[in-house]
């Protein structure tokens, strides 16, 4: 085996496998689920959050 | 409003770089179905860290990082089968009396690989260095260097088996 016969293949292999496995973004786009519940959850939290210090604050003023 | 910006970004990410998450899966899966379902989920773990992802690391180094860590947890998890239908295809030529192409002995010994050593190597052959892979698999450079060279080592040996089996 020669020094540049994996490295060869392998970009050789990853070629011929992108070339096959090609998307396009519109069909990249149908496997993205519509909401991202983890942004979703944090901004929710983050606006509670700022809510609630700002209820607090000026309620106690 | 951001949620839809957020999308398009990932989105134009990952058809930029899908070949990393193709080829990932390609290397551990031999079914075409195999092979769908772990792109999938890959792509579906990838979105749910990207408003994670703080651009501190280069893009490629963190959809590596991702992809892998979700394929050896989806393999952990299955158990997985290693892909018989690749390794017959070798074993096929070669009792028939063909002779494999040194690409067919070199995916041959790469599928051979435990999962984690296959990992480490799609690494070093992304051209990452022993430091970034052992920050990206939680392990030490000096056992990075250790596996790589014994890696390389035990794929010199199945090759040259192989080579001298099919004479």
């Amino acid at each position: 085996m020669q020094p540049d016969d994996l490295n060869n293949w392998w970009e050789n292999d990853k070629q011929r496998t992108h070339i096959q496995n090609y998307r396009s973004a519109k069909e990249l786009d149908t496997l993205v689920p519509q909401r991202n519940w983890l942004l979703m959850t944090s901004r929710a939290l983050q606006q509670a959050a700022i809510y609630s210090f700002l209820l607090i604050t000026f309620s106690g003023c | 409003m951001i949620q839809k910006k957020l999308r398009q970004k990932f989105v134009a990410v990952l058809h930029e770089h899908q070949g990393i998450v193709h080829q990932i899966c390609r290397v551990y899966f031999t079914a075409p179905q195999d092979q769908e379902d772990a792109f999938q989920e890959v792509v579906l773990q990838l979105w749910k860290a990207f408003p994670k992802f703080r651009q501190e690391a280069k893009v490629t180094t963190w959809m590596h990082r991702v992809a892998l860590n979700t394929i050896l947890k989806r393999i952990r998890q299955e158990q997985a089968r290693p892909r018989l239908t690749q390794l017959e295809d070798v074993s096929t030529q070669v009792a028939a009396g063909n002779s494999p192409e040194i690409n067919d002995y070199m995916e041959y010994a790469l599928l051979q690989l435990p999962p984690l050593d296959k990992a480490l190597v799609i690494l070093h052959l992304e051209g990452y260095q022993y430091e970034e892979i052992a920050q990206m698999m939680d392990l030490t450079k000096t056992n990075v260097a250790s596996k790589l060279s014994r890696i390389k080592q035990k794929i010199k040996q199945i090759i040259t088996q192989e080579k001298y089996a099919a004479r």
